[in-house]
Protein backbone atom coordinates (compact mmCIF):
# COMPACT_ATOMS: atom_id res chain seq x y z
CA UNK A 1 0.00 0.00 0.00
CA UNK A 2 1.28 3.46 -0.93
CA UNK A 3 0.78 5.95 1.88
CA UNK A 4 1.02 9.73 1.51
CA UNK A 5 1.28 11.56 4.84
CA UNK A 6 0.82 15.33 5.03
CA UNK A 7 2.37 15.88 1.61
CA UNK A 8 2.72 19.45 0.38
CA UNK A 9 4.02 20.54 -3.00
CA UNK A 10 4.32 23.99 -4.56
CA UNK A 11 5.62 25.20 -7.90
CA UNK A 12 7.22 28.51 -7.10
CA UNK A 13 4.71 30.54 -5.10
CA UNK A 14 1.76 28.40 -6.21
CA UNK A 15 0.78 25.63 -3.78
CA UNK A 16 -0.58 22.57 -5.61
CA UNK A 17 -1.00 20.15 -2.71
CA UNK A 18 -1.23 21.17 0.93
CA UNK A 19 -1.00 18.68 3.80
CA UNK A 20 -2.44 15.95 1.61
CA UNK A 21 -2.81 12.47 3.07
CA UNK A 22 -4.18 9.36 1.39
CA UNK A 23 -3.70 5.61 1.15
CA UNK A 24 -3.56 3.64 -2.07
CA UNK A 25 -4.08 -0.06 -1.36
CA UNK A 26 -3.98 -2.91 -3.89
CA UNK A 27 -6.77 -2.53 -6.44
CA UNK A 28 -7.91 0.45 -8.46
CA UNK A 29 -8.07 3.99 -7.08
CA UNK A 30 -9.30 6.70 -9.43
CA UNK A 31 -8.29 10.26 -8.59
CA UNK A 32 -10.81 12.78 -9.89
CA UNK A 33 -11.13 16.50 -9.64
CA UNK A 34 -11.13 19.67 -11.71
CA UNK A 35 -8.07 20.86 -13.60
CA UNK A 36 -5.31 22.46 -11.54
CA UNK A 37 -6.09 20.56 -8.34
CA UNK A 38 -2.84 18.59 -8.45
CA UNK A 39 -4.00 15.22 -9.81
CA UNK A 40 -1.02 14.81 -12.13
CA UNK A 41 1.33 16.23 -9.48
CA UNK A 42 0.08 13.55 -7.10
CA UNK A 43 0.91 10.83 -9.64
CA UNK A 44 4.33 12.38 -10.33
CA UNK A 45 5.10 12.36 -6.62
CA UNK A 46 4.17 8.68 -6.37
CA UNK A 47 6.17 7.83 -9.49
CA UNK A 48 9.22 9.48 -7.95
CA UNK A 49 9.39 12.20 -10.61
CA UNK A 50 8.90 14.97 -8.06
CA UNK A 51 9.88 15.31 -4.41
CA UNK A 52 7.40 16.64 -1.87
CA UNK A 53 8.28 19.96 -0.18
CA UNK A 54 7.16 18.37 3.08
CA UNK A 55 5.47 15.20 4.27
CA UNK A 56 6.32 11.61 3.38
CA UNK A 57 5.48 8.97 0.80
CA UNK A 58 5.95 5.38 1.92
CA UNK A 59 5.19 1.88 0.69
CA UNK A 60 6.25 2.49 -2.90
CA UNK A 61 6.92 -0.86 -4.55
CA UNK A 62 10.09 -1.53 -6.54
CA UNK A 63 8.47 -2.18 -9.91
CA UNK A 64 6.47 0.72 -11.31
CA UNK A 65 4.88 1.36 -14.69
CA UNK A 66 2.79 4.12 -16.19
CA UNK A 67 0.65 5.15 -19.12
CA UNK A 68 1.21 8.86 -19.50
CA UNK A 69 -0.94 11.62 -20.99
CA UNK A 70 1.58 11.73 -23.83
CA UNK A 71 2.58 8.38 -25.33
CA UNK A 72 6.31 8.67 -24.54
CA UNK A 73 7.28 6.05 -27.11
CA UNK A 74 10.47 6.03 -29.22
CA UNK A 75 8.93 6.88 -32.59
CA UNK A 76 11.40 5.06 -34.87
CA UNK A 77 10.79 1.65 -33.31
CA UNK A 78 8.04 -0.84 -34.04
CA UNK A 79 5.33 -1.48 -31.45
CA UNK A 80 6.86 -4.76 -30.21
CA UNK A 81 10.22 -3.06 -29.61
CA UNK A 82 8.44 -0.31 -27.66
CA UNK A 83 6.95 -2.98 -25.44
CA UNK A 84 10.21 -4.88 -25.02
CA UNK A 85 12.11 -1.73 -24.01
CA UNK A 86 10.61 -1.84 -20.53
CA UNK A 87 9.29 -5.40 -20.42
CA UNK A 88 10.19 -7.94 -17.82
CA UNK A 89 13.17 -10.04 -18.99
CA UNK A 90 11.10 -13.18 -19.56
CA UNK A 91 8.78 -11.43 -22.03
CA UNK A 92 9.57 -12.62 -25.56
CA UNK A 93 8.95 -10.72 -28.80
CA UNK A 94 6.28 -13.30 -29.64
CA UNK A 95 4.48 -12.57 -26.36
CA UNK A 96 4.69 -8.81 -26.99
CA UNK A 97 3.24 -9.24 -30.48
CA UNK A 98 0.45 -11.50 -29.18
CA UNK A 99 -0.57 -8.92 -26.60
CA UNK A 100 -0.49 -6.10 -29.15
CA UNK A 101 -2.64 -8.23 -31.47
CA UNK A 102 -5.12 -8.75 -28.62
CA UNK A 103 -5.59 -5.00 -28.52
CA UNK A 104 -6.24 -4.84 -32.26
CA UNK A 105 -2.75 -3.89 -33.41
CA UNK A 106 -1.95 -7.09 -35.33
CA UNK A 107 -1.94 -5.33 -38.69
CA UNK A 108 0.38 -2.59 -37.44
CA UNK A 109 3.23 -4.73 -36.12
CA UNK A 110 5.50 -3.99 -39.07
CA UNK A 111 5.19 -0.21 -38.86
CA UNK A 112 7.28 2.20 -36.81
CA UNK A 113 5.27 3.85 -34.06
CA UNK A 114 5.40 7.25 -35.80
CA UNK A 115 3.08 5.82 -38.47
CA UNK A 116 0.42 4.73 -35.94
CA UNK A 117 -2.59 6.85 -34.97
CA UNK A 118 -2.84 8.47 -31.53
CA UNK A 119 -5.26 5.77 -30.34
CA UNK A 120 -2.99 2.98 -31.57
CA UNK A 121 0.01 4.51 -29.82
CA UNK A 122 -1.96 4.73 -26.60
CA UNK A 123 -2.68 0.99 -26.82
CA UNK A 124 1.02 0.28 -27.40
CA UNK A 125 1.74 2.29 -24.23
CA UNK A 126 -0.88 0.23 -22.35
CA UNK A 127 0.69 -3.10 -23.42
CA UNK A 128 4.12 -1.73 -22.52
CA UNK A 129 2.92 -0.87 -19.01
CA UNK A 130 1.27 -4.25 -18.48
CA UNK A 131 4.23 -6.32 -19.72
CA UNK A 132 6.59 -4.44 -17.43
CA UNK A 133 4.74 -6.57 -14.80
CA UNK A 134 4.56 -3.72 -12.29
CA UNK A 135 3.53 -3.89 -8.66
CA UNK A 136 2.07 -0.41 -9.05
CA UNK A 137 0.63 1.02 -12.26
CA UNK A 138 -0.14 4.70 -12.79
CA UNK A 139 -2.60 5.83 -15.46
CA UNK A 140 -2.57 9.53 -16.26
CA UNK A 141 -5.58 10.26 -18.51
CA UNK A 142 -4.64 6.96 -20.16
CA UNK A 143 -7.74 6.58 -22.32
CA UNK A 144 -7.79 10.01 -23.94
CA UNK A 145 -8.07 9.70 -27.71
CA UNK A 146 -9.60 6.22 -27.73
CA UNK A 147 -13.11 5.56 -29.00
CA UNK A 148 -15.57 3.98 -26.58
CA UNK A 149 -15.19 0.37 -27.78
CA UNK A 150 -11.37 0.46 -27.72
CA UNK A 151 -11.44 2.35 -24.41
CA UNK A 152 -13.36 -0.56 -22.87
CA UNK A 153 -11.11 -3.23 -24.44
CA UNK A 154 -7.99 -1.40 -23.23
CA UNK A 155 -9.38 -0.85 -19.72
CA UNK A 156 -10.42 -4.51 -19.46
CA UNK A 157 -6.99 -5.59 -20.68
CA UNK A 158 -5.24 -3.46 -18.05
CA UNK A 159 -7.53 -4.55 -15.22
CA UNK A 160 -7.30 -8.22 -16.14
CA UNK A 161 -3.50 -8.12 -16.11
CA UNK A 162 -3.03 -6.07 -12.96
CA UNK A 163 -5.34 -7.91 -10.59
CA UNK A 164 -4.03 -7.69 -7.03
CA UNK A 165 -1.66 -4.82 -7.88
CA UNK A 166 -1.88 -1.15 -6.99
CA UNK A 167 -3.48 0.79 -9.85
CA UNK A 168 -3.80 4.55 -9.50
CA UNK A 169 -5.61 6.38 -12.30
CA UNK A 170 -6.14 10.07 -12.88
CA UNK A 171 -9.06 11.22 -14.99
CA UNK A 172 -11.54 14.07 -15.24
CA UNK A 173 -14.02 11.85 -17.12
CA UNK A 174 -16.68 10.12 -14.98
CA UNK A 175 -17.29 7.49 -17.69
CA UNK A 176 -13.63 6.50 -17.65
CA UNK A 177 -13.72 6.30 -13.87
CA UNK A 178 -16.75 4.00 -14.09
CA UNK A 179 -14.95 1.86 -16.68
CA UNK A 180 -12.07 1.29 -14.28
CA UNK A 181 -14.31 0.76 -11.22
CA UNK A 182 -12.56 0.79 -7.87
CA UNK A 183 -12.36 3.51 -5.27
CA UNK A 184 -12.87 7.17 -6.27
CA UNK A 185 -10.74 9.83 -4.59
CA UNK A 186 -11.93 13.37 -5.21
CA UNK A 187 -9.37 16.09 -4.67
CA UNK B 1 11.06 12.88 -66.60
CA UNK B 2 11.06 11.72 -62.97
CA UNK B 3 12.66 14.28 -60.57
CA UNK B 4 15.46 11.95 -59.36
CA UNK B 5 16.58 11.16 -62.92
CA UNK B 6 16.38 14.84 -63.83
CA UNK B 7 18.55 15.77 -60.84
CA UNK B 8 21.19 13.14 -61.75
CA UNK B 9 21.30 14.41 -65.35
CA UNK B 10 21.62 18.01 -64.15
CA UNK B 11 24.52 17.09 -61.86
CA UNK B 12 26.25 15.11 -64.61
CA UNK B 13 25.85 18.15 -66.86
CA UNK B 14 27.40 20.40 -64.19
CA UNK B 15 30.41 18.04 -63.85
CA UNK B 16 30.94 17.98 -67.63
CA UNK B 17 30.70 21.78 -67.69
CA UNK B 18 33.31 22.10 -64.88
CA UNK B 19 35.67 19.65 -66.66
CA UNK B 20 35.25 21.60 -69.90
CA UNK B 21 36.14 24.87 -68.14
CA UNK B 22 39.20 23.15 -66.61
CA UNK B 23 40.28 21.79 -70.03
CA UNK B 24 39.78 25.19 -71.66
CA UNK B 25 41.78 26.91 -68.90
CA UNK B 26 44.62 24.38 -69.34
CA UNK B 27 44.57 24.96 -73.10
CA UNK B 28 44.59 28.74 -72.59
CA UNK B 29 47.51 28.61 -70.13
CA UNK B 30 49.26 26.07 -72.36
CA UNK B 31 52.03 25.43 -69.81
CA UNK B 32 52.02 21.98 -68.22
CA UNK B 33 53.97 23.22 -65.21
CA UNK B 34 51.18 25.64 -64.29
CA UNK B 35 48.07 23.64 -65.19
CA UNK B 36 47.32 20.34 -66.86
CA UNK B 37 43.87 19.47 -68.14
CA UNK B 38 41.55 16.73 -66.89
CA UNK B 39 42.43 14.49 -69.85
CA UNK B 40 46.14 14.46 -68.87
CA UNK B 41 45.24 13.83 -65.23
CA UNK B 42 43.03 10.94 -66.26
CA UNK B 43 45.83 9.49 -68.40
CA UNK B 44 48.23 9.77 -65.46
CA UNK B 45 45.66 8.09 -63.19
CA UNK B 46 45.74 5.08 -65.52
CA UNK B 47 49.50 4.65 -65.01
CA UNK B 48 50.26 6.05 -61.55
CA UNK B 49 49.50 2.73 -59.83
CA UNK B 50 52.79 1.49 -61.33
CA UNK B 51 54.70 4.01 -59.18
CA UNK B 52 56.79 2.29 -56.52
CA UNK B 53 54.85 1.85 -53.27
CA UNK B 54 51.62 3.27 -54.74
CA UNK B 55 49.29 1.01 -52.74
CA UNK B 56 51.56 1.29 -49.70
CA UNK B 57 51.21 5.09 -49.75
CA UNK B 58 47.44 4.89 -50.00
CA UNK B 59 47.28 2.35 -47.15
CA UNK B 60 49.64 4.39 -44.95
CA UNK B 61 47.59 7.58 -45.33
CA UNK B 62 44.26 5.77 -45.07
CA UNK B 63 45.31 3.85 -41.96
CA UNK B 64 46.63 6.91 -40.12
CA UNK B 65 43.81 9.30 -40.99
CA UNK B 66 41.07 6.76 -40.30
CA UNK B 67 42.72 5.84 -36.98
CA UNK B 68 42.75 9.52 -36.01
CA UNK B 69 39.12 9.87 -37.08
CA UNK B 70 37.98 6.85 -35.05
CA UNK B 71 39.94 7.95 -31.98
CA UNK B 72 38.49 11.47 -32.30
CA UNK B 73 34.99 10.04 -32.67
CA UNK B 74 35.36 7.86 -29.57
CA UNK B 75 36.93 10.64 -27.49
CA UNK B 76 34.33 13.20 -28.64
CA UNK B 77 31.45 10.90 -27.69
CA UNK B 78 32.92 9.97 -24.29
CA UNK B 79 33.85 13.55 -23.36
CA UNK B 80 30.39 14.82 -24.45
CA UNK B 81 28.76 12.17 -22.24
CA UNK B 82 31.00 13.26 -19.37
CA UNK B 83 30.24 16.96 -19.91
CA UNK B 84 26.51 16.27 -20.12
CA UNK B 85 26.68 14.64 -16.68
CA UNK B 86 29.03 17.09 -15.02
CA UNK B 87 29.06 20.85 -15.41
CA UNK B 88 32.54 20.87 -13.84
CA UNK B 89 33.85 18.56 -16.58
CA UNK B 90 32.30 20.77 -19.26
CA UNK B 91 33.88 23.87 -17.72
CA UNK B 92 37.28 22.20 -17.43
CA UNK B 93 37.14 20.99 -21.04
CA UNK B 94 35.97 24.35 -22.40
CA UNK B 95 39.43 26.02 -22.76
CA UNK B 96 40.83 22.92 -24.49
CA UNK B 97 37.96 22.79 -26.98
CA UNK B 98 38.17 26.53 -27.70
CA UNK B 99 41.95 26.28 -28.19
CA UNK B 100 41.72 23.27 -30.49
CA UNK B 101 39.02 24.95 -32.57
CA UNK B 102 40.71 28.33 -32.89
CA UNK B 103 44.44 27.50 -33.28
CA UNK B 104 45.36 27.10 -36.99
CA UNK B 105 45.90 23.50 -38.06
CA UNK B 106 49.36 24.36 -39.45
CA UNK B 107 50.50 25.52 -35.98
CA UNK B 108 49.35 22.24 -34.46
CA UNK B 109 51.15 20.29 -37.17
CA UNK B 110 54.44 22.09 -36.50
CA UNK B 111 54.06 21.68 -32.71
CA UNK B 112 53.22 17.99 -33.15
CA UNK B 113 56.29 17.47 -35.31
CA UNK B 114 58.36 18.56 -32.30
CA UNK B 115 56.53 16.15 -29.98
CA UNK B 116 55.86 13.15 -32.20
CA UNK B 117 57.53 11.28 -35.03
CA UNK B 118 56.35 12.52 -38.43
CA UNK B 119 54.81 9.08 -38.98
CA UNK B 120 52.14 9.68 -36.34
CA UNK B 121 51.39 13.35 -36.92
CA UNK B 122 48.49 12.70 -39.30
CA UNK B 123 46.83 10.45 -36.66
CA UNK B 124 47.07 13.17 -34.04
CA UNK B 125 45.97 16.00 -36.35
CA UNK B 126 43.04 14.02 -37.66
CA UNK B 127 42.08 13.25 -34.03
CA UNK B 128 42.35 16.94 -33.07
CA UNK B 129 40.14 18.05 -35.94
CA UNK B 130 37.46 15.41 -35.40
CA UNK B 131 37.20 15.40 -31.61
CA UNK B 132 35.77 18.93 -31.01
CA UNK B 133 33.30 18.61 -33.88
CA UNK B 134 31.97 15.33 -32.47
CA UNK B 135 32.09 16.67 -28.91
CA UNK B 136 30.04 19.79 -29.76
CA UNK B 137 27.44 17.90 -31.77
CA UNK B 138 27.05 15.10 -29.26
CA UNK B 139 26.78 17.47 -26.30
CA UNK B 140 23.99 19.39 -28.07
CA UNK B 141 22.39 16.04 -28.92
CA UNK B 142 22.48 14.69 -25.38
CA UNK B 143 20.97 17.96 -24.11
CA UNK B 144 18.19 17.70 -26.69
CA UNK B 145 17.14 14.17 -25.69
CA UNK B 146 13.38 14.10 -25.04
CA UNK B 147 12.86 14.70 -21.31
CA UNK B 148 9.53 12.85 -21.41
CA UNK B 149 11.27 9.66 -22.54
CA UNK B 150 13.89 10.03 -19.80
CA UNK B 151 11.13 10.44 -17.20
CA UNK B 152 9.41 7.34 -18.56
CA UNK B 153 12.72 5.45 -18.24
CA UNK B 154 13.01 6.59 -14.60
CA UNK B 155 9.51 5.38 -13.75
CA UNK B 156 10.06 1.98 -15.39
CA UNK B 157 13.58 1.76 -13.88
CA UNK B 158 15.04 1.02 -17.31
CA UNK B 159 18.58 -0.38 -17.16
CA UNK B 160 21.38 1.71 -18.70
CA UNK B 161 21.86 -0.45 -21.80
CA UNK B 162 18.17 -0.35 -22.69
CA UNK B 163 18.17 3.44 -22.21
CA UNK B 164 21.13 3.63 -24.58
CA UNK B 165 19.44 1.44 -27.19
CA UNK B 166 15.91 2.82 -27.08
CA UNK B 167 16.39 6.46 -26.04
CA UNK B 168 19.90 7.87 -26.44
CA UNK B 169 21.05 6.25 -29.70
CA UNK B 170 17.81 7.01 -31.62
CA UNK B 171 17.60 10.56 -30.25
CA UNK B 172 21.27 11.20 -31.07
CA UNK B 173 20.99 9.87 -34.63
CA UNK B 174 20.81 13.26 -36.47
CA UNK B 175 23.63 14.64 -34.32
CA UNK B 176 25.92 11.62 -34.91
CA UNK B 177 25.19 11.67 -38.65
CA UNK B 178 25.87 15.37 -38.95
CA UNK B 179 29.07 15.21 -36.83
CA UNK B 180 30.49 12.26 -38.79
CA UNK B 181 29.61 13.73 -42.17
CA UNK B 182 31.37 17.01 -41.31
CA UNK B 183 34.33 15.47 -39.49
CA UNK B 184 35.12 12.83 -42.14
CA UNK B 185 35.97 15.36 -44.85
CA UNK B 186 37.85 17.60 -42.41
CA UNK B 187 39.97 14.70 -41.10
CA UNK B 188 41.23 13.90 -44.61
CA UNK B 189 42.02 17.53 -45.43
CA UNK B 190 43.89 18.12 -42.17
CA UNK B 191 45.55 14.68 -42.15
CA UNK B 192 47.00 15.10 -45.65
CA UNK B 193 48.14 18.65 -44.78
CA UNK B 194 50.00 17.16 -41.80
CA UNK B 195 51.66 14.60 -44.08
CA UNK B 196 52.74 17.27 -46.57
CA UNK B 197 54.43 19.25 -43.79
CA UNK B 198 55.79 16.22 -41.92
CA UNK B 199 56.56 14.19 -45.09
CA UNK B 200 56.52 10.76 -43.38
CA UNK B 201 58.00 8.00 -45.54
CA UNK B 202 55.53 6.04 -47.62
CA UNK B 203 52.63 8.50 -47.36
CA UNK B 204 50.49 10.26 -49.97
CA UNK B 205 51.63 13.53 -48.37
CA UNK B 206 55.22 12.73 -49.27
CA UNK B 207 54.19 11.88 -52.85
CA UNK B 208 52.45 15.27 -53.06
CA UNK B 209 55.50 16.97 -51.59
CA UNK B 210 57.77 15.35 -54.22
CA UNK B 211 55.36 16.35 -56.97
CA UNK B 212 55.64 19.94 -55.77
CA UNK B 213 59.49 19.77 -55.55
CA UNK B 214 59.73 18.40 -59.11
CA UNK B 215 56.99 20.77 -60.30
CA UNK B 216 55.18 17.70 -61.59
CA UNK B 217 51.68 19.12 -61.96
CA UNK B 218 50.32 15.89 -63.50
CA UNK B 219 51.29 13.91 -60.41
CA UNK B 220 50.20 16.69 -58.05
CA UNK B 221 46.67 16.76 -59.46
CA UNK B 222 46.60 12.99 -59.87
CA UNK B 223 47.43 12.38 -56.19
CA UNK B 224 44.87 15.04 -55.26
CA UNK B 225 42.22 13.13 -57.19
CA UNK B 226 43.29 9.92 -55.39
CA UNK B 227 42.93 11.66 -52.01
CA UNK B 228 39.44 12.84 -52.97
CA UNK B 229 38.50 9.31 -54.11
CA UNK B 230 39.80 7.80 -50.82
CA UNK B 231 38.06 10.46 -48.71
CA UNK B 232 34.70 10.24 -50.50
CA UNK B 233 34.80 6.41 -50.59
CA UNK B 234 35.52 6.17 -46.87
CA UNK B 235 32.85 8.77 -46.09
CA UNK B 236 30.23 6.88 -48.13
CA UNK B 237 31.22 3.53 -46.58
CA UNK B 238 31.26 4.86 -43.03
CA UNK B 239 27.93 6.67 -43.39
CA UNK B 240 26.38 3.54 -44.98
CA UNK B 241 27.70 1.49 -42.05
CA UNK B 242 26.22 3.98 -39.57
CA UNK B 243 22.84 3.97 -41.36
CA UNK B 244 22.93 0.16 -41.47
CA UNK B 245 23.62 0.05 -37.75
CA UNK B 246 20.62 2.30 -37.12
CA UNK B 247 18.38 0.21 -39.39
CA UNK B 248 19.39 -2.87 -37.38
CA UNK B 249 18.81 -1.02 -34.11
CA UNK B 250 15.33 0.06 -35.18
CA UNK B 251 14.58 -3.48 -36.34
CA UNK B 252 13.80 -2.44 -39.93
Amino acid sequence: MIVLSNVSKSYGERPVLTDFSAEFPAGVTVIMGPSGRGKTTLLRLMMGLESPDSGAISGLPERLAAVFQEDRLPMDFRAAECVLMTADRDVSRKKAEEELTRLGLGAELGKPVRELSGGQRRRVAAVRAVLARPDALFLDEAFTGLDDAIKKTTADYILENTAGKIVVAVTHDADEAALLGGKILNI
Amino acid sequence: MEPRRKEILQKAGAIIFALAIWQLAAAAVNTRILLVGPAEVFMRLCTIWQVEDFWGSIWFTFYHIVSGFLLGLAAGVLLAALSARSHLAETLLWPFMITIKSVPVASFIVICLIWLSSKNVSVFISFLIVMPVVYGNMLSGIRAVDGNLLEMARVFRMPGLRKLKYIYLPELKPFIMSACSTALGMSWKAGVAAEIIGTPDGSIGKQLYYAKIWVDTDDLLCWTVIIVICSVTFEKLFMALLKGMYRKLEGA
